[in-house]
């Protein structure tokens, strides 16, 4: 019953969707304005239907309705209730769904907010959101239903369908198979759906821009609706990210949190062009310059959600985290051929239009910095995306199967990298308009010298590390130009007003947060950059067989080999664990238990590693191997990892910035007219 | 006749030594070399599990990768240097399994591509920069209130802050 009423709603709000569109569009060509309000009803309404669907699919995993297919495969009674809840997006058409489910959510907010500030863009918003949810419903109804059941016909075949196939019965399997054993993590709750959120927050910019680009307005009215939504989801894609590596190296046990898989990639791309929209989208709103390119960056940003969701889904990726191999995959791609068209259709269209109303005065101006920042993500696009695509091609043209591995990635990514941590350093103390080169070198000297103590210091104290000396020194000069910039505000403003520092500092901040959100986001980035440094220069490994109560040593650390227990839980998972000890310089400091647990139904291990974690480093500890029965001997993979955990910190302290920096101004008396 | 068989044997003798000592460095080479996990990890960590999707050898937990790094640690025994035994393996089980893509054919492209694209971008940003220094601003639609607002503060913070290190 339940069952027939979500897929019952399914097609409803599909048939809604469908409506959407062409209530919008016919609605502008008749200037019916009956008929673009119906279109916005329906498009609000999409999203209580579909949450009606979203809360029966959650009911059927919860309670273990294994005669659905998707319920068998995802769900199960050994699993915990939250995990059987996350296995909505565990699956393919769970998270197509899912994916369907925020979109509706996000386009009834969107074009809410065109209503009230943007009239004339209204229909178009619906338009792109519904044209675009009406795709992913129509897969998710005609090609991958979650609500197909599994049904045994006469012949003794058994096959999956939603409607009852003549002559068959219905299975109703005791127990599912449950997620496969790597999702079966706490990151299985986040993770997902920060990485949905800002998949699906990008296809509102685009919309607005597409909006903009149909009604012929060439201002910045797009871009200041815009702008709210890319940082949101730029800020879940970004959340989305680094829980991602989290759980990567809390469970993958490699010793790592990031290896360049193609899939891992494919998710980094539109975070990466989102990253330069998110900065160059106030280039036009305080130079209107560059029109033509902030279009052109939305269009690719979400060209490229489609195309990761695509990648993901088509079977095309050896990855582990592809979906398996389906046959969406040319839907995908004739969607993002279509979307990518007409696009481009209407910016040609549009080009005259587009054309900059201001000029750049000097290289040396905040704009000119901007640009090569945009640049620079641009081309880090362009590098990843041949490292997925290669091998594809090659596959493809050569029938040659190629690996692009982490090596590669390094390789070609880590002068970019250096490059934008360099610009990042000087960008804060351009201007917008002009900036001479020689005010521009009376800012920096004394930020640069202080910064140039770390590379000093670590010269003199370390073993010679050239690439982790250039990148420590590079992230002091950010810091130290950031602190220069943001001191300065803060002691002139004392000074001035005779203030307290900290009463000072909360007024520069309160007075300019959108800046100085942005410089605590620097910092945060700075953070997240210092654990990369960590483990990518300064990382130290070891794998050695220890007996019972034998050490083993590195980087100061004694682990001590002290037991190892085989156990097997009641859902049939064996477990080995290990008991070891840390200690540093004859202290006893910490008590770890790597453990290795082997699913059985799937033949798949799981190594969950032992981690002894500070400020400075990580000591994480891998069971490898041990001498069944007896446990006499165990064999230990041991990392140092220094600074990793500024990654984790560091990309707290980028959110809190992106939230002071979303923070809308307060308009100040007499001008909140003038706004609207 | 005494001098000449005299020379004949210690040749003989010279000969048999040589023959010797290239038989004993050959065997030398022959030996095992011991060879710790982390040097099987080293050589590991650069080839890919033929089975696993993107999963590195040192880390594959599978039968076929113990397999495998078994066979890597015979090799590195026998006094193979890294770079033969990824070779060895790339030889035997395709490219797929270095991930490192050799620099021949298509994957030429994955060498070729970055350096270009960003001369071609970093050119063009130059073109870009000296093209709107060049361009006669047209009618300019208005900035924001808010923006404007923080624009003005902050030029005049600048100006304070240059006055500032001018002292």
């Amino acid at each position: 019953m339940s069952a027939s009423l979500g897929l019952g709603i399914l097609v409803l709000t599909l048939i809604i969707s469908l409506y959407a569109v062409g209530a919008a569009i016919a609605g502008t060509r008749m200037h019916s304005a009956q008929l673009i309000d119906s279109a916005r009803l329906a498009t609000t309404i999409t999203f209580p239907l579909l949450t009606v669907v979203i809360l029966i699919m959650v009911y059927l995993l919860a309670t273990g309705h294994f005669e659905f297919a998707y319920v068998y495969r995802q769900a199960s009674l050994q699993m915990p209730l939250y995990l059987n809840i996350t296995a909505l997006w565990g699956g393919q058409s769970g998270s197509l769904l899912f994916w369907a489910w925020l979109l509706s959510g996000a386009s009834a907010i969107a074009v809410r907010q065109a209503w009230k500030h943007e009239k004339p863009f209204t229909p178009w918003v619906v338009v792109v959101t519904m044209f675009t949810l009406a795709f992913f419903l129509l897969i998710v109804t005609f090609v991958d239903n979650p609500f197909a059941r599994i049904w045994a016909l006469s012949d003794g075949q058994v096959v999956q369908s939603m409607i009852q196939p003549a002559g068959s019965f219905l299975i109703y399997p005791p127990n599912g198979l449950g997620l496969n054993p790597l999702l079966r993590d706490p990151g299985m709750v986040f993770h997902p759906p920060m990485l949905y959120l800002g998949f699906v927050g990008f296809v509102i910019p685009f919309s607005f821009a597409m909006a903009a680009l149909v009604t012929g307005r060439s201002d910045s009215a797009w871009l200041r609706l815009a702008s709210k939504w890319a940082l949101v989801a730029w800020v879940f894609l970004g959340i989305g990210l680094v829980l991602g590596s989290r759980w990567a190296y809390t469970v993958l046990g490699w010793g790592g949190y990031w290896g360049w898989d193609p899939v891992e990639v494919a998710a980094l791309i539109p975070w990466l062009t989102g990253t330069a929209f998110v900065h160059s989208m106030s280039i036009q709103e305080k130079r209107h310059i560059f029109k033509r390119w902030n279009i052109a960056l939305i269009v690719l940003t979400f060209c490229l959600v489609i195309f990761s969701t695509f990648l993901t889904r088509s079977g095309i990726l050896d990855s582990v985290h592809a979906f398996t191999q389906s046959s969406i995959g040319p839907m995908f791609f004739g969607f993002i051929c279509i979307v990518f068209i007409a696009s481009l259709g209407l910016i040609l269209w549009r080009w005259k239009l587009l054309e900059s109303e201001g000029k750049m005065e000097s290289f040396f101006s905040r704009e000119s910095a901007f640009l090569f920042n945009n640049l620079l993500f641009v081309l880090l696009t362009l590098i990843c995306l041949t490292g997925i695509l290669l091998p594809v091609m090659s596959d493809l043209f050569n029938s040659t199967k190629l690996t692009v591995g982490p090596a590669w990635y390094k390789q070609t990514t880590g002068p970019v990298f250096a490059a934008l941590l360099l610009l990042m350093g000087i960008v804060p103390l351009t201007a917008w308009g002009s900036t001479a080169a020689k005010s521009l070198g009376k800012k920096i000297w004394k930020p640069a010298v202080v910064s140039l103590l770390v590379p000093l210091i670590l010269i003199l104290t370390t073993a010679l590390n050239w690439a982790g000396i250039l990148a420590l020194w590079l992230l002091s000069l950010i810091t130290a130009v950031t602190l220069f910039d943001y001191g300065n505000a803060v002691f002139l403003r004392a000074r001035g007003q005779d203030e307290d520092i900290l009463v000072a500092l909360a007024k520069v901040t309160a007075r300019d947060h959108h800046r100085y959100g942005g410089y605590i986001v620097h910092i945060g980035i700075v953070m997240i950059a210092l654990g990369v440094v960590g483990i990518e220069f300064y990382q130290a490994q070891t794998q050695v067989t220890v007996g019972l109560n034998s050490s083993i040593n590195l980087e100061g650390f004694q682990v001590t080999y002290k037991n190892l227990t085989e156990s097997a839980t009641a859902d049939g998972v064996d477990i080995a664990r290990a008991d070891v000890t840390v200690s540093r310089n004859g202290k006893t400091i910490a008590a770890l238990s790597p453990r290795r647990d082997y699913y059985p139904l799937y033949q798949q291990s799981v190594t969950v590693p032992g981690v002894y974690s500070s400020l400075a480093e990580d000591l994480y500890v891998v069971l490898v191997d041990w001498q069944p029965i007896s446990a006499d001997a165990a064999t230990f993979h041991v990392y140092y990892n220094p600074l990793i955990n500024w990654f984790w910190i560091g990309s707290v302290v980028m959110v809190l910035g992106s939230i002071l920096a979303y923070i809308p101004s307060r308009p100040k008396a007499g001008e909140k007219k003038e706004e609207q | 006749m005494m001098k000449s068989r005299r020379v004949l044997s210690s040749f003989s003798v010279m000969l048999m030594l040589a023959l010797l000592a290239a038989n004993a460095s050959q065997a030398l080479a022959q030996s095992p070399v011991s060879v710790t996990d982390d040097d099987v990890n080293r050589v590991a960590s650069q080839l890919y599990c033929p089975v696993c999707e993107n999963v590195t050898l040192d880390v594959c937990p599978t039968d076929i990768c113990a397999r495998w790094r078994e066979s890597l640690r015979g090799k590195l025994a026998l006094g193979w240097t890294d770079q033969q035994v990824i070779d060895y393996f790339v030889a035997q089980y395709g490219a797929s399994v270095s991930g490192i893509p050799p620099k021949e054919g298509l994957s030429m492209l994955l060498y070729g591509v970055p350096p270009a694209a960003a001369v071609l971008l970093l050119a063009g940003g130059f073109l870009i920069v000296r093209k709107y220094k060049a361009v006669k601003p047209a009618a300019t639609s208005p900035a924001s209130p808010a923006a404007a607002r923080s624009d003005g503060y902050r030029k005049k913070l600048e100006d304070d802050i240059e006055k500032e290190l001018e002292r």
